[in-house]
């Protein structure tokens, strides 16, 4: 019952952090038509900063937990493939997300607030932010993947 | 093939429930926008999108879920009837309740404004059924994780 408890969550933190980390793009790409103001950018920042801060990093946090319990309480190997690089691999989107793409999307509020949506900065940072959040879509699959055909 | 098909469940399952999820945190958000509702014309227009995709989601993930059960050769255990039902309840009701309140609310706010009652009406009654829709998935998840027989 505890295992599947733990699955269950585990299976509803990852559900919640990718579909949240998958509506950015879309969010971000619809406010770019916006208002020359930025009022739709800013509103669409904020509110994936929000997505990101109070649901999706959090599910994460709680994915490598139950991950890492449920390995635990089922004796699974550590030395199966799918469980150690599906690890590593979470660990690398925890870095690249808490260390560069929070920060982007920081420095973007801040600088769309001072500056307007047309800085060049922002621009920059956009498209940083956007480079970024293809990369951890791409390992984040890879992990949804491992999960699924669990290599040996 | 299996394991394919299983993949593309999976990941529609994310899409279909991650977008949805995050549809009343987006609202909630632009609801305290500006007082001429143009943060609100821009969560409802985006949502519309979403709503959409999650839609078609929630569709494949019906087929790919009834294929998946026909490969395996798995008989029809409660478990698989009832989140079957659960999926196409959903579908109906997102289809029928709550996605047409979404072009009728732009409407509203575009003509009357954000606190026109029938605005706020309408923004309560989607706020509930998105609840009850939650909820289904929810119930639906244990179903797959748990598969009682």
């Amino acid at each position: 019952m505890l295992f599947l408890a733990l699955k269950f969550v585990h299976i509803l933190c990852a559900i919640l952090a990718v579909g949240f980390n998958s509506a950015y793009g879309l969010i971000l790409g619809r406010a770019r038509r916006g208002g020359l103001d930025g009022r739709e950018m800013a509103f669409a920042l904020k509110t994936v900063k929000l997505m990101d801060d109070r649901v999706a990093n959090p599910c994460y946090v709680l994915l490598g937990v139950t991950g890492v319990s449920m390995v635990l309480l089922e004796g699974y190997s550590w030395s199966y493939k799918w469980i150690h690089a599906s690890l590593a691999l979470l660990v690398i989107v925890a870095v690249l997300g808490l260390a560069f793409y929070t920060p982007t999307l920081r420095r973007q509020i801040e600088i769309l607030e001072t500056r307007g949506v047309a800085d060049p900065e922002f621009a920059r940072l956009s498209t940083r932010g956007a480079l970024l959040g293809s990369i951890l879509g791409v390992i984040v699959i890879a992990i949804v993947a491992l999960m699924v055909y669990k290599p040996s | 093939m299996y394991l394919a098909l299983k993949f593309l469940h999976v990941f529609l399952a994310i899409v279909a429930v991650g977008f949805t999820s995050s549809f009343g945190l987006i609202l909630a958000r632009a609801a305290k926008g500006g007082a001429d509702g143009r943060e609100l014309k821009f969560a409802l227009e985006t949502i519309r999108v979403m709503g959409r995709i999650g839609h078609v989601c929630f569709l494949f993930l019906l087929i790919t879920g009834i294929a998946l059960v026909h490969i395996a050769g798995y008989p029809w255990y409660l478990w698989l009837k009832l989140s079957g039902a659960l999926v196409v309840v959903a579908l109906l009701v997102a289809q029928f309740l709550l996605l047409p309140t979404v072009p009728r609310r732009l409407a509203i706010l575009e003509t009357k404004g954000p606190t026109d009652p029938e605005f706020i009406a309408l923004s309560k009654r989607s706020a509930a059924l998105g609840a009850v829709l939650g909820l289904m998935a929810l119930v639906v998840l244990w179903l797959m994780v748990s598969k009682p027989a």
